[in-house]
């Protein structure tokens, strides 16, 4: 089986998780004032003309070929035991990629050179939070094509996360047809447009998401974290 | 006479167009460019730093703080040059390091050191150890500022500060090292002279490893 789904979408489609942002800016649980909200509605009403998030899947049959193995079709990845472990069950496999696409890069250098700091720092920020809200899309789109198969999703695992390393990520991309997924990867594995995720998805009967992230990460620095270890 | 605390005030709250046409004011009063930068902008700034780490005021608002700054400081600095005097106190290169393109933090570790009165040389993103030679050689910067935040790029840092060697500018730089997974044990092993966990304190640390604090 091979499957192929992708969706490009205007920005006003994808619904941005504004605490999300907040958060990301380094407001915790605090929300902005009243003049950093200003220039928060002024950028959101930018990028509604100069946005256009794209993401999709492909869905393999594979297994789970040992502790840190993982085969989608013919392809190995190897993305360790902790992902690895948290497949464990799946029936398929999905490959995503999402973006928020080359316009919010080409967008986002005009604002590095209007020498805004703040201004660039929000939109940055933004397109940070538009590439994540669009893997959960992927995410919904998933749930539902599993739920009509009595199935369940595992979380959303990445090339860089746990240990998977970064390289792997053109095992990953090969795995779509040329132009597909409208991402280039870099020399140094990067993906291009910047504001890009790429990763896996288990899905099966018995598959169960486990905690990811913030629940089990230890990284103290992390500005998500801030709560736990302060 | 202009009223130097408004400059103050205007520098806190993150007033550009304020500050700029406070600076402006006080300038042609015949004000002491270097007066207003020590006894009123600096302080501000040290202001907002310490609202910051007390959790009173945000990123956005201690960028906004810095970009007012930086806006007054570019009205002062011909002033000063004039006279023989330069504004910044050390010249700062920084970048990601190559693999890596997250550079949310590395920008807010340049604008907050700008805002002190660094000059800041910021050479972006999936940067490799040849560019950031380049750079320091070029600009004669004392002060190397990498930036990481993926644990498979950490290690680059390393290869960084050996290129340094190689080139013969190790002594000429001092490197500060940061990102969310860099630690301090991590710094010193790969034989980086700091490293900070936060923008504002990597301000005292730069100051810190240039003797001006
Ligand atoms: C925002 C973000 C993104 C954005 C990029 C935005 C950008 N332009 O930077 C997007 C969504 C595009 C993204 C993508 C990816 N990301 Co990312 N990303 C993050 C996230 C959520 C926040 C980083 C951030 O901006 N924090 C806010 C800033 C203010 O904090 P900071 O960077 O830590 O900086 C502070 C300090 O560290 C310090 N500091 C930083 N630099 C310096 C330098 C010096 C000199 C000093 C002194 C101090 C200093 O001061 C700063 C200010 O306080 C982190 C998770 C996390 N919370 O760290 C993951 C994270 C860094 N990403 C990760 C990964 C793996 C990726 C991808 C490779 C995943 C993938 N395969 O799709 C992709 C790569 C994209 C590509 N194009 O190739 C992993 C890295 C894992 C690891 N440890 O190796 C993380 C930790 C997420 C995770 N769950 O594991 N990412």
């Amino acid at each position: 089986m091979e499957i192929f789904r992708f969706f490009d979408i205007s920005f006003s489609e994808i619904s941005l998780d504004m605490n999300e942002a907040y958060k990301l800016m380094g407001y915790g649980e605090h929300t902005p004032g009243h003049e950093v909200l200003n220039i928060i509605n002024e950028i959101y009403n930018e990028l509604k003309h100069c946005c256009r998030p794209y993401f999709g899947y492909g869905l393999f049959e594979g297994k789970i070929i040992d502790k840190e193995h993982i085969q989608l079709n013919n392809t190995i990845l190897n993305p360790g035991r902790l992902i690895s472990s948290a497949m464990k069950n799946a029936e398929l496999f999905a490959a995503f990629t999402a973006t928020a696409g080359n316009e919010f890069d080409n967008w986002l250098k005009q604002i590095e050179n209007q020498d805004d700091i703040v201004k660039y720092f929000i939109a940055n920020t933004l397109g940070s939070v538009i590439a994540e809200s669009a893997v959960s899309l992927v995410m919904k789109n998933l749930e539902q094509f599993a739920f009509e198969k009595n199935m369940c999703i595992s979380n959303n695992y990445s090339p860089g996360y746990c240990n998977w390393m970064l390289v792997e990520q053109k095992k990953l991309l090969a795995l779509f047809p040329s132009g597909m997924t409208k991402i280039q990867l870099t020399d140094s594995c990067l993906m291009l447009p910047i504001k890009s995720i790429s990763g896996i998805v288990g899905i099966g009967r018995k598959v169960k998401k486990r905690p990811y992230g913030c629940e089990i990460c230890k990284m103290k620095n992390c500005i998500k974290n801030q709560k736990k270890y302060n | 006479m202009t009223d130097l605390n408004l400059l103050y005030e205007a520098i806190l709250k993150g007033k550009k167009k304020t500050a700029i046409e406070l600076t402006n004011a006080a300038l042609e009063e015949k004000a002491d460019p270097k007066s207003l930068i020590d006894n009123h902008m600096i302080k501000a700034m040290e202001e907002v730093g310490r609202q910051f780490e007390n959790h009173e005021i945000f990123v956005p608002e201690l960028l906004m703080a810095g970009r007012a700054m930086k806006a007054s400081l570019n009205i002062l600095q011909p002033v000063l040059q004039g006279q023989g005097a330069g504004v910044s106190i050390g010249k700062v290169v920084i970048g990601t390091v190559k693999g890596d393109l997250h550079d949310i933090g590395k920008n807010l570790v340049a604008s907050m050191l700008e805002g002190c009165g660094f000059e800041v040389i910021d050479i972006g993103i999936d940067m490799d150890s040849a560019k950031f030679v380049e750079a320091i050689r070029e600009h004669k910067a004392n002060i190397l500022g990498l930036s990481a935040l993926l644990t498979t790029t950490m290690p680059y840092m390393k290869t960084v500060i050996e290129a340094l060697k190689e080139a013969g500018l190790r002594d000429q730089v001092k490197v500060i090292v940061g990102g969310a997974p860099v630690s301090q044990s991590f710094a010193t092993e790969i034989g980086a002279d700091g490293y900070s966990d936060t923008a504002n304190s990597a301000v005292t640390k730069v100051k810190d490893l240039l003797g001006i604090l």
